[in-house]
């Protein structure tokens, strides 16, 4: 039989809820967030340091495992240590009694020694910090030289931004502040009850008021439609300020109820003209009237219901917002003396930097260009891992770039960043046109990054100095402040690079390179 | 296939199950049906005649509860509390995993829990079949990976095998609180988030992080205190307001107390605060800490509250993993014997149930570098829970219907007489782990996992390599009661967790705490976690707190303080008052 003590079927019962079509909650988010607040510090020193340490382009799924020290990350709980005496059971017996067993130091199922406590300290915990996160708090603190231009001609974004009230509007828009404030203040809307209990005695009172002055318009409101009292009254409240001018200034006026309030007008005014009210009967009667009236307003007071009139709403106007738009150019020499390891070096500062335009502005553009001793626009693979063979002018390449600054990309109204990458091979003669070049188009660009690379097996036959092409561009540079130089042999040294030219504020920006 | 002439048949839990499966098209092969379409979304119709009935569940997982839900209450006679089944997806399941409970409040700590968890969930996406939580109703997370016969396998060990424990155990009845568990945990959270808003996230998380180390000795080992109803509190408030306007309590008079012969009279009286002894300290320093604003104290108490529910569950997990297993493992070869299953499924389930309940080997086989052969090497593994609890309440079963004489030696009063229905329902409403092992683990169940008792001194033995220790009994008849007592205590939650208590509040002076550890088989606090906890006290109470780790003959073995070396001359033996003699 049935063993639920007494309270029979309700105990057993099952409800089964399917939740697997309900959307994540993020409470989690809440917390990783918290998590990642908390170790923040570290984290930055510790993604510094990997950033510095080589190439961290390649985001695995779950992101970048960075180091942190255990202390931050611990729970401490009270909780006993290892004693040195041990006396436990264990499973799956080979042995007999008086045997000696050894047990491994630090092995054993939890009952290794655990070690020296300060040794502990130096364990570090593993967290992954996936490349949105990552690349927030590497770039935390970084500035864009000359960053904004603010455009707002031609565009057409728009967003929605609070300005004001409406009285009318959806529900979800209703300010209950406002209309709460005004709920409020309106403290006498009254009850329908006393409402009309109200209007009975002030007709009562201007019908008494009338007796002893037939100039007094006729107000008769029984059996009409409350629109048509309304006009009666407000056409009575008319002619009675013809006569009596202006209306004193009436305390009741924040009536809700256009009916009570005119009538409230008549009968003051009524009242304050009115000759004298020679029969006592009339006046005691008046007197009973007028000592009544508080006592039905009182009867009335703070009606909890809102009234169409409190009904506030929040009106959104439709605002052009101003548009962060930029433009990067990516150049590359893709000659035969350019490895893939150069443009690997190249691409980390690539990536890296377009990922920094992206943080700050809305809209980001890429161009790739290649050339040898022709120029081309082409697209990403291309660019990074396509190959042409043939010398190099680096002068055809600029003057791509001019071409397709005219006839797209127009200074007034982008942002402009350029970026070329170059083994520094150029011919000799084509040195001067560049710089004639380079000339005419730094003004019209926010910035401006050339970075030289080498493949270190080349090194032997490059040499180890700088290219005439670099000196030529630190020359530039010194006239031009928004032209940037580096020289780059690892991914690394690339990261670097990028430090090196976007400093964290309060960090001083590394002095370049002298021709000396 | 339904079998009438079934020697079951005439069983009311039988007819009960024929009487309702009769009303779907499917009848008797609904469960085979469903595993055949692979999918517990598998459409159940009613016969035509019975379609409007509202009371008659309409999906395959309704269906699969309410028939384990008569086997289980007809045929086990278990007695539940109602139950929720919610069905998750991995991600909702990762989320119940990081909390103790839903919904709590947002702390770092789970969010560090959660990384963990999702990196080990990349590396190998298995995930546990179910969680419970003990509210009412008890709500279970089910995976909506299971396949049919795992979802039957997971209602039947959580919703019925640990909703009973649940319901009955002692421990459970005295000390948790599953009507308003879910309550107070939205409470904490509330007030979590308020405070947010109002002071500051830092604070918050300070206090947040001071609750959570408090673990252990935020409960009390007294059963719940009494509850009374709102006019008795009403009414006792009442009474307090009138005492203190009728009988002002005496304004206690420092001056006084600092006189010489005020003194003199202090000397050699146990002055120590009224609640020395207190076991919950978290508890302690909301009711005192009358410096402490009333948000946080707030803060405390209901984590404290909060932990106070989920104590029994530490010094229940073998009772409770035993009981659920037999429960389904119960249900199941039910289902499958008449006729519910297939072979197919029984098949699955059973694998299932004995990867559960396998105890993995306490030595690995390693090549002996001198000679190249295979030799097995101790490297002692936990004891599987499932396994040991499950084989413990098997066996019950077994000498309660064929007991042979050495069962009827260890087990006189019930070899052989009672019901093991019954029998094992009284052990869920009276046992804990301890006693669970020390009154019904039978010597075949230490045989069939060759226990054996491993004694000795770490350090003593230490040659550079290993430790030698002593095997001082193994699952022999001699070994046996030594095993059992030294299992017992393994699981005795009291040795497990540090006993710390209150010894004195200087509630007049300096409000300095000082909690005692008493130690139990020599084993001391570990040094380093008690001085950050003791740290966190002193952050949050702004006052010092010593803490002494005092041995069985009562010397002073260890001792903390937050600030390091505070009240060094406050010692055990001079306990009395020295504030008040300093001068």
């Amino acid at each position: 039989m049935l063993n639920v003590a007494g309270t029979g079927i309700s105990d057993m019962t099952t409800t089964i809820h399917d939740r697997r079509d309900e959307p994540s909650r993020h409470r989690f988010g809440k917390d990783r967030a918290r998590f990642l607040n908390r170790i923040r510090a570290s984290l930055k020193k510790a993604i510094n340091e990997k950033v510095a340490s080589g190439s961290i382009t390649d985001f695995e799924k779950g992101g970048v495992k960075v180091p942190i020290p255990k202390k931050i990350t611990d729970t401490p709980v009270l909780h006993h240590g290892q004693g040195p005496y041990i006396k436990r059971v264990f499973p799956g017996n080979l042995y007999t009694t008086g045997d000696v067993v050894p047990v491994p130091a630090g092995g054993g199922g939890g009952k290794g020694n655990e070690g020296d406590p300060d040794a502990e300290d130096d364990e570090d915990d593993f967290v992954w910090v996936n490349e949105d996160e990552f690349l927030d708090i590497f770039f935390e603190g970084r500035q864009l030289p000359d960053m904004v231009k603010l455009h707002n001609e031609g565009n057409s974004i728009t967003h929605l931004q609070r300005s004001g009230h409406t009285v009318k509007g959806p529900t979800h828009k209703m300010d209950m502040r406002v209309t709460n404030a005004k709920r409020k203040k309106d403290a006498l809307v009254l009850k329908k009850g006393s409402e009309r209990r109200l209007l009975k005695n002030l007709s009562e009172q201007y019908d008494i008021y009338r007796k002893y002055d037939e100039s007094l318009p006729e107000l008769d409101l029984k059996e009409k439609t409350k629109s048509e009292r309304i006009d009666a009254l407000s056409a009575a409240v008319l002619s009675l300020q013809e006569k009596y001018g202006d209306i004193p200034e009436i305390e009741q006026d924040n009536f809700a109820d256009p009916i009570l309030s005119n009538m409230f007008n008549c009968v003051s005014l009524a009242s304050d003209n009115a000759s004298d009210i020679s029969d006592p009967e009339d006046k005691k009667r008046l007197q009973i009237l007028e000592d009544r009236i508080p006592e039905q307003m009182k009867t009335g007071l703070k009606a909890d219901k809102f009234q169409d009139s409190h009904l506030t709403f929040h009106f959104d106007k439709e605002q052009p917002k101003p548009a962060t738009k930029a433009v990067m150019f990516c150049k590359m020499d893709v000659s035969a003396s350019m490895t893939q390891d150069c443009k690997n070096n190249a691409k980390a500062f690539f990536w890296l930097l377009h990922k920094f335009l992206r943080t700050n502005y809305e809209e980001v553009d890429l161009v790739f260009i290649t050339h040898t001793t022709t120029a081309e626009e082409v697209d990403e693979e291309e660019f990074f891992y396509g190959k042409r063979s043939g010398g190099t002018l680096v002068s055809s390449c600029l003057e791509k770039e001019i071409e397709i600054m005219d006839e797209r990309y127009d200074s007034g109204e982008w942002n402009i960043y350029s970026v070329q990458a170059s083994d520094g091979d150029n011919v000799r003669m084509d040195n001067q046109v560049v710089d004639d070049l380079m000339r005419k188009i730094l003004p019209r660009q926010q910035a401006s990054y050339f970075i030289e690379t080498r493949d270190p097996q080349w090194a032997q036959w490059q040499g180890d100095g700088i290219s005439e092409l670099h000196e030529l561009y630190i020359s530039i540079a010194k006239e031009f402040p928004n032209l940037k130089t580096a020289f780059v042999k690892t991914p690394g040294e690339a990261m670097e690079a990028f430090t090196d030219f976007f400093p964290t504020s309060g960090q001083s920006q590394k002095q370049q390179p002298s021709m000396g | 296939m339904l079998d009438l002439n079934h020697p079951e048949a005439k069983k009311e839990y039988f007819q009960e199950l024929v009487e309702l499966l009769d009303k779907y098209e499917d009848g008797w092969n609904v469960f085979i049906n469903a595993d055949k379409a692979k999918d517990f979304d598998y459409p159940v119709t009613l016969k035509k005649e019975y379609e409007n009935d509202p009371y008659l569940p309409k999906r395959w997982l309704t269906l699969a509860d309410k028939v384990i839900s008569i086997i289980a209450h007809k045929k086990y006679e278990l007695s539940t509390g109602p139950n929720r089944i919610e069905i998750v997806r991995a991600d909702q399941m990762l989320d119940a995993y990081v909390r103790p409970i839903p919904d709590g409040p947002a702390h770092w700590s789970y969010g560090k829990q959660r990384v963990i968890e999702d990196k080990k969930y990349d590396a190998n996406a298995h995930l546990a079949y179910e969680i419970i939580i003990n509210s009412n109703p008890a709500i279970a997370y089910c995976m909506d990976t299971n396949s049919p016969v795992m979802q039957m396998l997971v209602f039947a060990h959580a919703s019925y095998g640990h909703n009973t424990v649940y319901k009955n155990n002692y421990l459970f009845k005295d000390s948790a609180d599953p009507d308003n568990i879910l309550i107070t945990n939205k409470r904490l959270r509330e007030a979590v988030e308020d405070a947010d808003e109002k002071y500051s996230v830092e604070e918050v998380e300070q206090l947040l992080d001071f609750c959570n180390s408090m673990r252990f000795i935020d409960t009390t080992d007294q059963p719940r205190r009494k509850k009374y109803s709102d006019s008795q509190l009403l009414a006792k408030a009442k009474k307090a307001r009138e005492d203190a306007f009728l009988n002002p309590p005496r304004k206690k008079i420092l001056t006084d107390e600092y006189t010489e012969s005020a003194s003199k009279k202090t000397v050699g009286l146990d002055l120590s605060h009224p609640a020395s002894g207190e076991r919950n300290i978290l508890r302690f320093i909301a009711d005192h800490g009358h410096h402490i604003p009333e948000w946080k104290r707030e803060i405390m108490r209901l984590s404290a509250d909060i932990s106070q529910h989920f104590k029994p569950g530490m010094a229940t997990k073998l009772l409770h993993e035993g009981f659920a297993s037999m429960t389904h493992y119960q249900i199941m070869e039910t289902m499958f014997d008449i006729g519910l299953m297939n072979a197919k499924m029984h098949g699955e389930f059973r694998q299932s149930h004995s990867g559960v309940v396998y105890q993995p080997p306490g030595w690995v086989p390693v090549q002996n570098p001198y000679t190249g052969e295979e030799e097995e090497k101790f490297i002692g593994s936990q004891i599987n829970v499932y396994a040991l609890g499950f084989a413990i309440f098997e066996d019950v079963k077994r000498i309660c219907e064929n007991p042979d004489e050495e069962d009827k030696k260890w087990f006189p009063t019930f070899a052989g007489k009672n019901n093991w229905v019954e029998l094992s329902k009284h052990i869920i409403e009276t046992c804990n782990d301890e006693t669970l092992v020390e009154q019904y683990m039978s010597p075949k169940v230490m045989r069939k996992f060759k226990y054996f008792l491993l004694e000795g001194d770490f350090e003593e033995t230490f040659d550079g390599e290993n430790s030698w220790l002593e095997v001082t009994a193994v699952h022999d008849e001699d070994g046996f009661r030594r095993v059992r007592a030294q299992l017992a205590a393994d699981y005795r939650i009291a040795d497990k967790i540090p006993k710390v208590s209150l010894r004195d509040f200087q509630e007049e002076t300096d409000r300095c705490l000082v909690l005692q550890h008493d130690m139990i088989d020599r084993q001391p606090l570990d040094a380093k976690s008690a001085r950050q906890v003791l740290e966190l006290i002193h952050a949050q109470t702004q006052h010092p707190v010593i803490l002494e780790s005092v041995d069985e003959n009562g010397e002073v073995a260890a001792r903390f303080s937050s600030p390091e070396n505070y009240g060094e001359e406050y010692s055990l033996n001079r306990r009395t008052a020295m504030h008040y003699t300093a001068q």
